[in-house]
C-alpha cells in the first residue's frame, strides 16, 4: 500500500455533509492511556485501559472546490460525529479541532485540518481511484483579502484559522463517549504587511481612553472583520472565509535590506456552538 | 518555402524606463532573454499525479553585452528605477517580430577589457510584468559615429600600476532587487526592495615586474585599501568614460608562477555604497 491508496473523505454522521480531498500529507496517530496498579502482598503490576484509544488524523491538502471547503466549515461548533477516512484506515467518531488556510501570493493555497477520534481506528481495504484527474487548486496570486476597519491596504500574507474545543465525557461501563459538549471555538485571520502599507492609526489595538471600546468602524478597539475570497488562478471563485471581531495582537520587526513589516491578528471568539 | 534568418543588421535593442519611450542600446554584441515557468507538480492520496499548478515568480531575465564605443551611457541612468524593452528583429530588416520586457530592474552592470580586445560594459536586468510578445515595438535609428575604446586607450591609476603591467581589468556592480509581492496581485509586484550595501567588486590581472603581495595578517586594524581609476580616452585624449573606486578594500590576491609564462598577480578590490545612486554617482561620475 502507498500514497496511491489513500484517498481522504469525511462524512458528518449528523449533518450530512461530505467532502473529499486531494490531501498532500496525511498524519494519523493514536495512543492509549493505561492505569497501572499494584496491590499490597504483591510485586506484579496489573495494567487495564483507563479509556477507549484515542487519535488524531492531520491533513495537508490542496484546496480546489467550495464543498472541500462547506464540508469544514459546516462542522463548525457542531457535535455530531464525522466519520473520516484516508485510505482503508476509517475514524468513526472524529470531531473537528482546526482548520488553517494560508495565503502567500505567489503559491498553491494549501489547507490543513484536524480531528480528534475516539475508539480505536478501523482498517479495511482500499483501491487506487481510476483516473487520475487534473486539479486547478486555489492560488494566492488569484485570491483576494477584504479588510473592513483594519486599516491595511495590501498584505504579503494571510492566514485563516480556526480551532474548537469540546469537553468529551464517558460513563461507567461505555467504550465510546456517551456525551460531547461544545466550549469555545476562535475565528483568526493573521496579516503580514509592510508598515507602510497599514494605517498606524486604524490598526490600533485600544481605543482613544485605552479601555473603552470604540464604535465600529473608528480605529483602535471597535469591530472589525476580514474576508479572504478564495480564487484559482483561472480567477473562479472557490469559496469564502471571514472574521468579524477585534485586533488581538500587532507586532513590528525590521531586518536588514526589507522594509518593516507588520503583523496584526484579527479574532473572533464564540461559545455558541449548534443548538 | 524558404527558411529565412535573422542575423545582426535584422535586431536592435530597445530599453527606457518603464513608462517611457525607449531608446536604442548602441553597440550592442549580444541579447539574451529567457523565462521558465516554476510549476509545482501537484500529487494527492489516492491518486498520485493529479497537475501542476506555479509556485513562485513568473519572472525572465535579460542579459546584453555592449562594446563601448560612445561617451555616454543611457544605462547608468536606468539602473535606479523600472525599466521596459523590448528586442526587435524580422528578416531581412523587416523588424516586425518582438521580444518584450516590462518592469525590469537592472541586476547587473560589468565592464572589461584585456590586452587587445575593445572594452565592454554589458547589463542585466530581471522583468517582473512580463517577458516575451507583449505588443509591438516602436523603432527607430539615429546613426553614430562609434568609437570603439581599445585597451590602449584606457588609463588605468594604481599604486603599483606605473612599474607593473597590467593585463586586464574587470568591473561588477550587482544590484539585488526583492518584489514584495502582495495577496492577490496576481505576480505583478510593485514594491521592491534593494539589499545593501551595493558593492563593486574590481578584478585586476598584473603582469609582475617588482610587486610583491601584502601579508595577510597585516589586514587586521588596517585594511588593505586604495582608490582606483580607469580612464578611457578616444580621439586625442578625449576621455569618454570613466570608473572610480575610492578606498576599495582588497579581499583576493593570488600570485602565480610557471615555467614558459610571465610571473602572474590577480587582485580582487571591492567597494561598498550604501545606495544605488550613491554608487552610480561615486563610480561613475
Amino acid at each position: 500500500m502507498n500514497f496511491k491508496n489513500m484517498a481522504v473523505s469525511i462524512s458528518g454522521k449528523d449533518s450530512g455533509l461530505t467532502g473529499k480531498y486531494y490531501a498532500d500529507s496525511i498524519t494519523i496517530s493514536e495512543s492509549l492511556g493505561e492505569l497501572n496498579f499494584s496491590t499490597l502482598g504483591n510485586t506484579s503490576v496489573g495494567s487495564v485501559t483507563a479509556t477507549a484509544p484515542q487519535g488524531t488524523v492531520n491533513l495537508s491538502f490542496y484546496v480546489t472546490t467550495g464543498e472541500e471547503i462547506s464540508a469544514i466549515t459546516g462542522h463548525y461548533g457542531r457535535t455530531g460525529f464525522i466519520e473520516v477516512q484516508a485510505g482503508p484506515f476509517v475514524a468513526t467518531n472524529s470531531l473537528l479541532d482546526s482548520f488553517d488556510i494560508e495565503f502567500t501570493p505567489d503559491s498553491i493555497v494549501k489547507g490543513s485540518m484536524g480531528f480528534t477520534y475516539f475508539g480505536q481506528i478501523h482498517s479495511g481495504s482500499s483501491t487506487p481511484a481510476t483516473g487520475a484527474p487534473v486539479i486547478i487548486p486555489a492560488h494566492g496570486a488569484a485570491s483576494t483579502l477584504s479588510l473592513q476597519n483594519v486599516g491595511v491596504e495590501s498584505a504579503r500574507s494571510a492566514a485563516y484559522g480556526f480551532s474548537q474545543s469540546y469537553d468529551v465525557g464517558y460513563s461507567i461501563g461505555g467504550a465510546t463517549p456517551a456525551r460531547v459538549t461544545f466550549v469555545e471555538m476562535t475565528k483568526t485571520i493573521g496579516i503580514e504587511a509592510q508598515a507602510q502599507d497599514v494605517n498606524f492609526n486604524q490598526s490600533n489595538l485600544t481605543g482613544t481612553s485605552g479601555i473603552c471600546q470604540n464604535l465600529s468602524g473608528e480605529p483602535g478597539f471597535s469591530v472589525k472583520s476580514g474576508f479572504v475570497e478564495i480564487k484559482n488562478l483561472c480567477n473562479e471563485r472557490v469559496g469564502m472565509l471571514g472574521v468579524t471581531g477585534y485586533l488581538e495582537s500587532r507586532e513590528f520587526s525590521a531586518a536588514p535590506g526589507e522594509n518593516v513589516q507588520q503583523s496584526l491578528n484579527l479574532v473572533e471568539t464564540s461559545v455558541e456552538g449548534e443548538c | 518555402m524558404a527558411y529565412g534568418r535573422n542575423y545582426y543588421p535584422d535586431q536592435q535593442v530597445f530599453l527606457g524606463a518603464l513608462n517611457g519611450t525607449p531608446s536604442e542600446i548602441k553597440g550592442v554584441q549580444a541579447f539574451d532573454g529567457s523565462w521558465n515557468v516554476p510549476y509545482e507538480q501537484m500529487n494527492a492520496g489516492g491518486y498520485e499525479f493529479v497537475g501542476t499548478e506555479i509556485q513562485g515568480e513568473l519572472v525572465g531575465d535579460v542579459s546584453v553585452s555592449r562594446y563601448i564605443i560612445t561617451g555616454t551611457d543611457p544605462i547608468t541612468g536606468l539602473i535606479n528605477e523600472p525599466v521596459s524593452g523590448f528586442l526587435v528583429y524580422g528578416t531581412q530588416e523587416s523588424y516586425d517580430k518582438v521580444f518584450n520586457f516590462k518592469r525590469g530592474y537592472i541586476t547587473s552592470y560589468e565592464s572589461s577589457c584585456s590586452l587587445g580586445d575593445i572594452a565592454t560594459c554589458d547589463f542585466g536586468l530581471t522583468a517582473y510584468g512580463g517577458i516575451g510578445k507583449i505588443g509591438t515595438g516602436s523603432r527607430s535609428y539615429t546613426p553614430i559615429e562609434a568609437q570603439g575604446v581599445r585597451a590602449s586607450d584606457i588609463t588605468l591609476t594604481t599604486e603599483f600600476g606605473s612599474t607593473n603591467a597590467i593585463q586586464s581589468y574587470n568591473l561588477s556592480l550587482a544590484f539585488e532587487r526583492s518584489p514584495v509581492p502582495k495577496v492577490g496581485q496576481m505576480f505583478e509586484p510593485i514594491d521592491f526592495t534593494t539589499a545593501l550595501p551595493i558593492v563593486a567588486t574590481l578584478g585586476l590581472e598584473v603582469l609582475v615586474n617588482d610587486m610583491e603581495l601584502e601579508n595577510v595578517k597585516d589586514v587586521v586594524c588596517s585594511g588593505f585599501a586604495q582608490d582606483i581609476l580607469i580612464e578611457m580616452n578616444k580621439c586625442g585624449e578625449l576621455a569618454i568614460r570613466s570608473f572610480t573606486l575610492n578606498d576599495s578594500k582588497l579581499v583576493d590576491s593570488s600570485i602565480k608562477a610557471d615555467i614558459g609564462s610571465n610571473m602572474t598577480i590577480s587582485l580582487t578590490y571591492e567597494a561598498y555604497y550604501n545606495s544605488i545612486t550613491g554608487a552610480i554617482s561615486k563610480i561613475m561620475s
